[in-house]
Protein backbone atom coordinates (compact mmCIF):
# COMPACT_ATOMS: atom_id res chain seq x y z
CA UNK A 1 0.00 0.00 0.00
CA UNK A 2 1.32 3.40 -0.92
CA UNK A 3 2.00 5.77 1.97
CA UNK A 4 2.04 9.53 1.87
CA UNK A 5 5.76 9.50 2.62
CA UNK A 6 6.61 7.13 -0.20
CA UNK A 7 4.39 9.15 -2.52
CA UNK A 8 6.21 12.34 -1.53
CA UNK A 9 9.54 10.69 -2.29
CA UNK A 10 8.24 9.63 -5.70
CA UNK A 11 6.96 13.14 -6.47
CA UNK A 12 10.18 14.83 -5.37
CA UNK A 13 12.28 12.46 -7.44
CA UNK A 14 10.09 13.04 -10.49
CA UNK A 15 10.40 16.82 -10.09
CA UNK A 16 14.15 16.62 -9.54
CA UNK A 17 14.57 14.56 -12.71
CA UNK A 18 12.95 17.35 -14.70
CA UNK A 19 15.37 20.01 -13.46
CA UNK A 20 18.97 20.63 -14.51
CA UNK A 21 20.01 22.01 -11.15
CA UNK A 22 19.22 20.48 -7.76
CA UNK A 23 16.71 22.54 -5.80
CA UNK A 24 15.37 22.33 -2.28
CA UNK A 25 11.82 21.03 -2.53
CA UNK A 26 9.48 21.85 0.34
CA UNK A 27 5.79 21.24 0.75
CA UNK A 28 5.20 24.96 0.29
CA UNK A 29 7.06 25.15 -3.03
CA UNK A 30 4.80 25.78 -5.99
CA UNK A 31 5.59 23.97 -9.22
CA UNK A 32 6.22 27.38 -10.78
CA UNK A 33 8.67 28.28 -8.03
CA UNK A 34 10.55 25.07 -8.73
CA UNK A 35 11.00 26.07 -12.37
CA UNK A 36 8.56 23.72 -14.07
CA UNK A 37 7.15 25.22 -17.23
CA UNK A 38 3.87 24.18 -18.84
CA UNK A 39 5.53 21.42 -20.86
CA UNK A 40 7.33 20.09 -17.81
CA UNK A 41 3.98 19.87 -15.98
CA UNK A 42 2.73 17.46 -18.64
CA UNK A 43 6.01 15.56 -18.48
CA UNK A 44 5.55 15.32 -14.69
CA UNK A 45 2.06 13.93 -15.13
CA UNK A 46 3.37 11.32 -17.60
CA UNK A 47 6.17 10.32 -15.22
CA UNK A 48 3.89 10.01 -12.20
CA UNK A 49 1.24 8.11 -14.17
CA UNK A 50 3.92 5.58 -15.06
CA UNK A 51 5.27 5.41 -11.51
CA UNK A 52 1.82 5.00 -9.97
CA UNK A 53 0.59 2.66 -12.65
CA UNK A 54 -2.63 4.53 -13.29
CA UNK A 55 -3.76 7.18 -15.75
CA UNK A 56 -3.71 10.79 -14.66
CA UNK A 57 -5.63 13.62 -16.29
CA UNK A 58 -3.52 16.15 -18.20
CA UNK A 59 -5.03 19.03 -16.21
CA UNK A 60 -4.59 17.43 -12.81
CA UNK A 61 -1.85 19.90 -11.85
CA UNK A 62 -1.28 23.58 -12.40
CA UNK A 63 1.78 25.74 -11.95
CA UNK A 64 0.54 27.45 -8.79
CA UNK A 65 -0.08 24.14 -7.06
CA UNK A 66 2.14 23.47 -4.06
CA UNK A 67 3.95 20.18 -3.63
CA UNK A 68 1.84 19.32 -0.55
CA UNK A 69 -1.35 19.85 -2.56
CA UNK A 70 -0.01 17.75 -5.41
CA UNK A 71 0.84 14.88 -3.08
CA UNK A 72 -2.56 15.12 -1.42
CA UNK A 73 -4.30 15.10 -4.80
CA UNK A 74 -2.46 12.00 -5.83
CA UNK A 75 -2.98 10.35 -2.45
CA UNK A 76 -6.73 10.84 -2.66
CA UNK A 77 -6.80 9.02 -5.96
CA UNK A 78 -4.01 6.56 -5.29
CA UNK A 79 -4.76 2.89 -5.75
CA UNK A 80 -5.10 0.88 -2.55
CA UNK B 1 31.58 37.97 -51.68
CA UNK B 2 31.15 40.45 -54.48
CA UNK B 3 32.13 44.05 -54.10
CA UNK B 4 28.44 44.97 -53.79
CA UNK B 5 28.11 44.12 -50.13
CA UNK B 6 30.08 43.20 -47.05
CA UNK B 7 32.59 40.39 -47.47
CA UNK B 8 31.64 37.20 -45.65
CA UNK B 9 34.32 35.10 -44.01
CA UNK B 10 34.30 31.80 -42.16
CA UNK B 11 35.92 31.89 -38.73
CA UNK B 12 34.80 28.59 -37.25
CA UNK B 13 33.66 25.14 -38.27
CA UNK B 14 32.12 22.26 -36.38
CA UNK B 15 31.27 18.77 -37.54
CA UNK B 16 29.61 15.74 -36.03
CA UNK B 17 29.75 12.68 -38.25
CA UNK B 18 30.03 8.93 -38.29
CA UNK B 19 33.75 9.53 -37.78
CA UNK B 20 32.99 11.00 -34.35
CA UNK B 21 32.55 14.35 -32.66
CA UNK B 22 34.59 17.13 -34.20
CA UNK B 23 35.84 18.34 -37.56
CA UNK B 24 39.22 16.77 -36.83
CA UNK B 25 37.70 13.29 -36.66
CA UNK B 26 35.92 13.72 -40.00
CA UNK B 27 39.01 15.19 -41.66
CA UNK B 28 41.22 12.36 -40.38
CA UNK B 29 38.79 9.71 -41.64
CA UNK B 30 38.73 11.39 -45.06
CA UNK B 31 42.51 11.59 -45.27
CA UNK B 32 42.81 7.95 -44.26
CA UNK B 33 40.06 6.86 -46.67
CA UNK B 34 38.32 5.06 -43.86
CA UNK B 35 34.65 4.48 -44.72
CA UNK B 36 32.35 4.47 -41.70
CA UNK B 37 29.54 2.43 -43.23
CA UNK B 38 28.53 -0.65 -41.26
CA UNK B 39 25.76 -3.17 -41.23
CA UNK B 40 23.02 -1.60 -39.11
CA UNK B 41 21.18 -4.33 -37.21
CA UNK B 42 18.38 -1.97 -36.19
CA UNK B 43 17.54 -1.05 -39.77
CA UNK B 44 18.96 -4.19 -41.37
CA UNK B 45 20.78 -2.07 -43.93
CA UNK B 46 24.16 -0.49 -44.48
CA UNK B 47 24.31 2.88 -42.73
CA UNK B 48 26.71 5.33 -41.09
CA UNK B 49 25.88 6.31 -37.52
CA UNK B 50 27.41 8.89 -35.23
CA UNK B 51 29.06 7.06 -32.30
CA UNK B 52 27.12 7.25 -29.04
CA UNK B 53 27.98 10.11 -26.71
CA UNK B 54 26.75 11.32 -23.36
CA UNK B 55 24.15 13.87 -24.41
CA UNK B 56 23.32 14.93 -20.85
CA UNK B 57 27.00 15.65 -20.09
CA UNK B 58 27.45 17.53 -23.37
CA UNK B 59 24.19 19.45 -23.51
CA UNK B 60 22.72 19.45 -20.00
CA UNK B 61 19.92 17.17 -18.85
CA UNK B 62 16.99 19.32 -19.95
CA UNK B 63 18.33 19.92 -23.45
CA UNK B 64 19.20 16.25 -23.79
CA UNK B 65 15.71 15.18 -22.75
CA UNK B 66 13.85 17.82 -24.72
CA UNK B 67 15.57 17.68 -28.09
CA UNK B 68 15.58 15.26 -30.97
CA UNK B 69 18.86 13.71 -32.04
CA UNK B 70 19.07 16.02 -35.06
CA UNK B 71 19.20 18.96 -32.65
CA UNK B 72 21.68 17.30 -30.35
CA UNK B 73 24.15 16.69 -33.15
CA UNK B 74 23.92 20.32 -34.21
CA UNK B 75 24.41 21.57 -30.65
CA UNK B 76 27.73 19.75 -30.49
CA UNK B 77 28.83 20.92 -33.95
CA UNK B 78 27.76 24.46 -33.17
CA UNK B 79 29.65 24.58 -29.88
CA UNK B 80 32.78 23.44 -31.72
CA UNK B 81 32.36 26.10 -34.41
CA UNK B 82 31.90 28.85 -31.84
CA UNK B 83 34.97 27.68 -29.93
CA UNK B 84 37.13 27.71 -33.04
CA UNK B 85 35.87 31.20 -33.87
CA UNK B 86 36.73 32.36 -30.36
CA UNK B 87 33.17 33.46 -29.73
CA UNK B 88 31.46 33.26 -26.38
CA UNK B 89 27.66 33.35 -26.51
CA UNK B 90 26.41 36.25 -24.51
CA UNK B 91 29.52 38.34 -25.08
CA UNK B 92 28.24 39.39 -28.46
CA UNK B 93 25.71 41.92 -29.68
CA UNK B 94 22.80 39.45 -29.68
CA UNK B 95 20.49 41.18 -32.14
CA UNK B 96 23.32 41.15 -34.70
CA UNK B 97 23.72 37.35 -34.47
CA UNK B 98 21.57 35.08 -36.62
CA UNK B 99 21.04 31.32 -36.80
CA UNK B 100 20.10 29.55 -40.01
CA UNK B 101 20.01 25.77 -40.02
CA UNK B 102 19.12 23.37 -42.77
CA UNK B 103 17.41 20.05 -42.34
CA UNK B 104 15.67 17.64 -44.64
CA UNK B 105 13.86 15.64 -41.97
CA UNK B 106 13.67 17.69 -38.78
CA UNK B 107 12.97 15.53 -35.75
CA UNK B 108 11.80 12.49 -37.66
CA UNK B 109 13.02 10.11 -34.93
CA UNK B 110 10.72 11.79 -32.45
CA UNK B 111 7.89 11.84 -34.95
CA UNK B 112 8.16 8.12 -35.62
CA UNK B 113 8.42 7.21 -31.93
CA UNK B 114 5.41 9.30 -31.02
CA UNK B 115 3.41 8.06 -33.98
CA UNK B 116 3.92 4.51 -32.72
CA UNK B 117 2.67 5.57 -29.27
CA UNK B 118 -0.30 7.37 -30.73
CA UNK B 119 -1.33 4.43 -32.88
CA UNK B 120 -1.04 2.16 -29.82
CA UNK B 121 -3.53 4.38 -27.98
CA UNK B 122 -0.90 5.87 -25.65
CA UNK B 123 -0.46 9.54 -24.82
CA UNK B 124 2.15 11.33 -26.92
CA UNK B 125 4.91 13.36 -25.33
CA UNK B 126 4.18 17.05 -24.76
CA UNK B 127 7.59 17.63 -26.33
CA UNK B 128 6.58 16.09 -29.65
CA UNK B 129 6.13 19.39 -31.49
CA UNK B 130 9.17 21.21 -30.08
CA UNK B 131 11.31 18.18 -30.84
CA UNK B 132 9.97 17.45 -34.29
CA UNK B 133 9.39 20.73 -36.11
CA UNK B 134 12.09 21.72 -38.59
CA UNK B 135 12.28 25.30 -37.30
CA UNK B 136 12.96 24.21 -33.75
CA UNK B 137 16.66 23.57 -34.22
CA UNK B 138 17.57 27.19 -35.07
CA UNK B 139 15.12 28.27 -32.36
CA UNK B 140 16.80 26.04 -29.80
CA UNK B 141 20.27 27.20 -30.83
CA UNK B 142 19.23 30.84 -30.63
CA UNK B 143 17.88 30.20 -27.14
CA UNK B 144 20.96 28.26 -26.07
CA UNK B 145 23.38 30.86 -27.38
CA UNK B 146 21.44 34.08 -26.88
CA UNK B 147 21.43 34.82 -30.60
CA UNK B 148 18.69 37.41 -31.01
CA UNK B 149 18.87 38.13 -34.74
CA UNK B 150 17.02 36.30 -37.52
CA UNK B 151 16.56 32.61 -36.81
CA UNK B 152 14.97 30.19 -39.22
CA UNK B 153 15.30 26.83 -40.95
CA UNK B 154 16.07 26.09 -44.57
CA UNK B 155 14.82 22.91 -46.16
CA UNK B 156 15.87 21.82 -49.64
CA UNK B 157 16.43 18.11 -48.98
CA UNK B 158 20.10 17.24 -49.44
CA UNK B 159 20.96 20.83 -50.34
CA UNK B 160 19.59 22.14 -47.02
CA UNK B 161 22.93 22.70 -45.30
CA UNK B 162 24.42 24.61 -48.20
CA UNK B 163 21.19 26.54 -48.65
CA UNK B 164 21.29 27.56 -45.01
CA UNK B 165 24.88 28.79 -45.38
CA UNK B 166 23.93 30.77 -48.50
CA UNK B 167 20.98 32.36 -46.73
CA UNK B 168 23.13 33.08 -43.70
CA UNK B 169 25.63 34.86 -45.91
CA UNK B 170 22.80 36.90 -47.40
CA UNK B 171 21.87 38.10 -43.91
CA UNK B 172 25.37 39.47 -43.51
CA UNK B 173 25.43 40.95 -46.99
CA UNK B 174 22.12 42.69 -46.42
CA UNK B 175 23.50 44.32 -43.29
CA UNK B 176 21.15 42.46 -40.94
CA UNK B 177 23.83 40.54 -39.08
CA UNK B 178 27.51 40.60 -38.16
CA UNK B 179 27.60 36.91 -37.31
CA UNK B 180 25.48 34.01 -38.52
CA UNK B 181 25.74 30.46 -37.25
CA UNK B 182 24.73 28.42 -40.27
CA UNK B 183 24.75 24.80 -41.24
CA UNK B 184 22.69 21.66 -41.40
CA UNK B 185 21.73 18.64 -39.37
CA UNK B 186 19.85 15.43 -39.92
CA UNK B 187 19.40 12.18 -38.00
CA UNK B 188 17.02 10.17 -40.15
CA UNK B 189 18.06 6.72 -38.88
CA UNK B 190 14.57 5.34 -38.49
CA UNK B 191 12.88 2.39 -40.20
CA UNK B 192 10.39 4.52 -42.12
CA UNK B 193 13.05 6.68 -43.79
CA UNK B 194 15.28 3.70 -44.60
CA UNK B 195 12.36 1.76 -46.03
CA UNK B 196 11.21 4.73 -48.10
CA UNK B 197 14.63 5.31 -49.65
CA UNK B 198 15.04 1.58 -50.26
CA UNK B 199 11.68 1.46 -52.00
CA UNK B 200 12.93 4.17 -54.36
CA UNK B 201 16.02 2.12 -55.12
CA UNK B 202 18.24 4.91 -53.82
CA UNK B 203 20.28 3.00 -51.22
CA UNK B 204 23.55 1.20 -51.83
CA UNK B 205 23.07 -2.50 -51.37
CA UNK B 206 26.35 -4.19 -50.45
CA UNK B 207 25.65 -6.04 -47.26
CA UNK B 208 28.56 -8.40 -47.85
CA UNK B 209 31.00 -5.46 -47.75
CA UNK B 210 29.37 -2.50 -45.95
CA UNK B 211 32.53 -0.36 -45.87
CA UNK B 212 32.63 -0.48 -49.66
CA UNK B 213 28.96 0.31 -50.15
CA UNK B 214 29.26 4.02 -50.94
CA UNK B 215 31.29 4.40 -54.16
CA UNK B 216 31.04 7.87 -55.69
CA UNK B 217 32.24 7.96 -59.32
CA UNK B 218 33.09 4.25 -59.26
CA UNK B 219 31.76 2.16 -62.11
CA UNK B 220 30.19 -0.27 -59.63
CA UNK B 221 28.30 2.32 -57.55
CA UNK B 222 24.66 1.54 -56.88
CA UNK B 223 23.31 4.13 -54.47
CA UNK B 224 24.05 6.13 -51.36
CA UNK B 225 24.51 5.09 -47.73
CA UNK B 226 22.07 6.61 -45.29
CA UNK B 227 23.89 8.60 -42.66
CA UNK B 228 23.48 11.20 -39.93
CA UNK B 229 25.47 14.20 -38.82
CA UNK B 230 25.70 17.94 -38.44
CA UNK B 231 27.89 20.73 -39.73
CA UNK B 232 27.97 24.33 -38.55
CA UNK B 233 30.08 27.22 -39.78
CA UNK B 234 30.51 30.65 -38.25
CA UNK B 235 29.88 33.23 -40.94
CA UNK B 236 31.11 36.67 -40.09
CA UNK B 237 31.26 40.09 -41.67
CA UNK B 238 34.91 40.45 -42.64
CA UNK B 239 35.33 43.77 -40.85
CA UNK B 240 33.78 42.30 -37.73
CA UNK B 241 36.22 39.38 -37.78
CA UNK B 242 39.13 41.74 -38.40
CA UNK B 243 38.11 43.91 -35.48
CA UNK B 244 38.15 40.84 -33.24
CA UNK B 245 41.55 39.89 -34.63
CA UNK B 246 40.31 36.36 -35.10
CA UNK B 247 41.70 33.92 -37.63
CA UNK B 248 39.87 33.84 -40.95
CA UNK B 249 39.75 30.27 -42.25
CA UNK B 250 38.28 31.07 -45.65
CA UNK B 251 36.16 33.56 -47.51
CA UNK B 252 32.68 32.62 -48.61
CA UNK B 253 33.22 34.29 -51.93
CA UNK B 254 29.88 33.46 -53.52
CA UNK B 255 26.73 31.40 -53.31
CA UNK B 256 24.32 30.23 -55.95
CA UNK B 257 20.96 28.48 -55.74
CA UNK B 258 18.71 27.31 -58.52
CA UNK B 259 15.99 24.77 -59.27
CA UNK B 260 15.95 22.09 -61.94
CA UNK B 261 12.13 22.28 -62.20
CA UNK B 262 12.42 19.01 -64.07
CA UNK B 263 11.27 16.08 -61.91
CA UNK B 264 10.38 15.48 -58.27
CA UNK B 265 13.40 13.28 -57.62
CA UNK B 266 15.49 12.88 -60.77
CA UNK B 267 18.13 15.51 -61.47
CA UNK B 268 17.90 17.41 -64.73
CA UNK B 269 19.73 15.31 -67.37
CA UNK B 270 22.19 18.14 -67.97
CA UNK B 271 22.26 19.35 -64.39
CA UNK B 272 20.65 22.61 -65.42
CA UNK B 273 19.87 23.81 -61.89
CA UNK B 274 23.29 22.86 -60.61
CA UNK B 275 24.88 24.64 -63.57
CA UNK B 276 22.97 27.82 -62.85
CA UNK B 277 23.95 27.55 -59.20
CA UNK B 278 27.62 27.24 -60.11
CA UNK B 279 27.47 30.22 -62.45
CA UNK B 280 25.64 32.30 -59.86
CA UNK B 281 28.20 31.47 -57.19
CA UNK B 282 31.09 32.29 -59.53
CA UNK B 283 29.43 35.50 -60.64
CA UNK B 284 29.01 36.60 -57.04
CA UNK B 285 32.63 35.67 -56.38
CA UNK B 286 33.71 37.73 -59.37
CA UNK B 287 35.47 34.66 -60.73
CA UNK B 288 35.34 32.48 -63.81
CA UNK B 289 35.27 28.70 -64.06
CA UNK B 290 38.90 28.72 -65.16
CA UNK B 291 39.86 29.95 -61.70
CA UNK B 292 38.30 26.99 -59.88
CA UNK B 293 41.02 24.80 -58.36
CA UNK B 294 38.93 22.25 -56.57
CA UNK B 295 35.40 20.84 -56.42
CA UNK B 296 33.89 19.06 -53.45
CA UNK B 297 31.24 17.23 -55.43
CA UNK B 298 27.76 16.31 -54.30
CA UNK B 299 28.46 12.80 -55.76
CA UNK B 300 26.36 10.52 -53.60
CA UNK B 301 27.16 7.31 -55.47
CA UNK B 302 23.93 7.00 -57.40
CA UNK B 303 24.34 5.74 -60.98
CA UNK B 304 22.59 8.70 -62.58
CA UNK B 305 23.49 11.64 -60.35
CA UNK B 306 27.26 11.19 -60.37
CA UNK B 307 27.46 11.11 -64.16
CA UNK B 308 25.26 14.16 -64.60
CA UNK B 309 27.34 16.14 -62.12
CA UNK B 310 30.62 14.92 -63.62
CA UNK B 311 29.63 15.87 -67.17
CA UNK B 312 28.69 19.32 -65.97
CA UNK B 313 31.89 19.83 -63.99
CA UNK B 314 33.99 18.41 -66.80
CA UNK B 315 32.46 20.91 -69.21
CA UNK B 316 33.26 23.77 -66.88
CA UNK B 317 36.68 22.96 -65.47
CA UNK B 318 37.87 19.96 -67.47
CA UNK B 319 40.84 18.33 -65.75
CA UNK B 320 42.09 21.61 -64.29
CA UNK B 321 40.36 21.24 -60.93
CA UNK B 322 40.80 18.41 -58.46
CA UNK B 323 37.54 16.72 -57.47
CA UNK B 324 36.60 14.74 -54.39
CA UNK B 325 33.53 13.32 -52.71
CA UNK B 326 33.29 12.92 -48.95
CA UNK B 327 30.32 10.55 -49.05
CA UNK B 328 32.25 7.29 -49.46
CA UNK B 329 33.63 7.84 -45.97
CA UNK B 330 30.88 9.73 -44.14
CA UNK B 331 27.82 8.44 -45.99
CA UNK B 332 25.08 10.74 -47.12
CA UNK B 333 24.09 12.94 -44.20
CA UNK B 334 21.16 14.45 -46.09
CA UNK B 335 20.48 18.03 -45.01
CA UNK B 336 23.78 18.11 -43.13
CA UNK B 337 25.91 17.09 -46.09
CA UNK B 338 26.29 20.53 -47.66
CA UNK B 339 27.42 22.02 -44.36
CA UNK B 340 29.78 19.18 -43.46
CA UNK B 341 31.31 19.29 -46.93
CA UNK B 342 31.66 23.07 -46.73
CA UNK B 343 33.57 22.59 -43.48
CA UNK B 344 35.77 19.94 -45.11
CA UNK B 345 36.37 22.21 -48.10
CA UNK B 346 37.49 24.90 -45.69
CA UNK B 347 39.92 22.32 -44.30
CA UNK B 348 41.18 21.63 -47.80
CA UNK B 349 41.95 25.33 -48.12
CA UNK B 350 43.58 25.74 -44.71
CA UNK B 351 45.51 22.45 -44.84
CA UNK B 352 46.36 22.72 -48.54
CA UNK B 353 45.31 19.12 -48.92
CA UNK B 354 42.60 17.39 -50.92
CA UNK B 355 41.27 14.22 -49.31
CA UNK B 356 40.84 11.27 -51.65
CA UNK B 357 37.53 9.78 -52.73
CA UNK B 358 37.42 6.42 -50.96
CA UNK B 359 36.16 3.22 -52.57
CA UNK B 360 37.04 4.44 -56.03
CA UNK B 361 38.52 1.28 -57.52
CA UNK B 362 37.59 1.86 -61.13
CA UNK B 363 36.56 5.30 -62.34
CA UNK B 364 33.38 5.25 -64.38
CA UNK B 365 34.56 5.81 -67.98
CA UNK B 366 31.84 8.44 -68.30
CA UNK B 367 33.48 10.49 -65.54
CA UNK B 368 36.09 12.68 -67.21
CA UNK B 369 37.42 14.43 -64.14
CA UNK B 370 40.57 14.63 -62.05
CA UNK B 371 39.08 12.72 -59.13
CA UNK B 372 41.58 12.41 -56.29
CA UNK B 373 41.92 8.79 -55.24
CA UNK B 374 44.21 6.63 -53.14
CA UNK B 375 46.09 9.16 -51.05
CA UNK B 376 45.56 12.78 -50.06
CA UNK B 377 46.94 15.27 -52.55
CA UNK B 378 48.87 18.35 -51.55
CA UNK B 379 47.34 21.31 -53.32
CA UNK B 380 47.12 25.00 -52.66
CA UNK B 381 43.50 25.83 -53.35
CA UNK B 382 42.58 29.45 -54.01
CA UNK B 383 39.00 28.87 -55.11
CA UNK B 384 36.86 25.81 -54.45
CA UNK B 385 33.26 24.93 -55.13
CA UNK B 386 31.12 22.80 -52.83
CA UNK B 387 28.08 21.33 -54.59
CA UNK B 388 24.77 20.21 -53.12
CA UNK B 389 21.66 18.92 -54.85
CA UNK B 390 18.43 17.64 -53.39
CA UNK B 391 15.24 15.84 -54.24
CA UNK B 392 12.87 18.42 -55.54
CA UNK B 393 15.52 19.61 -58.00
CA UNK B 394 16.98 22.08 -55.53
CA UNK B 395 20.66 22.96 -55.84
CA UNK B 396 23.06 25.10 -53.86
CA UNK B 397 26.71 25.86 -54.56
CA UNK B 398 29.19 27.57 -52.28
CA UNK B 399 32.33 29.22 -53.64
CA UNK B 400 34.99 29.12 -50.94
CA UNK B 401 38.24 31.00 -51.32
CA UNK B 402 41.52 31.25 -49.49
CA UNK B 403 41.55 34.30 -47.19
Amino acid sequence: MITINSLRVTVERAITDLLDEPVAITGDSSLDDLGLDSLALVELIDTLAKELGRPLEDDLFNKTMKVDDLVATLMNGAPA
Amino acid sequence: MSAEGPQVVITGTGVVSAAGLGADAAWKALLESEPKARHDPELDRVTCRVPDFDTAARLGGTWARRTDRYSQLAFVAGDEALKEAGLTPGDWDGPRVGVVMGTAFGGVTTLEQQMIRHLAGEKVSPMTMPMFLANMLPGQLALRWGALGPSFAASSACASGATAIALGAALIQSGSCDIVLAGGSDAPMVPLVAAAFARMGALADRREHPAGASRPFDVARNGFVLSEGAGVVVLERAEHAAARKTRVLARLAGCGMAADAHHVTDPHPEGAGLARSIHAALRQAGASATEVDHVNAHATGTPKGDVIESRLVSGLVGQRASVTSNKAVLGHTMGASGAIEAAMTVRTITERTVPPTANLSRLDPEVDLDVVTGAPRAQHVELALSHSSGFGGQNAVLALAAP
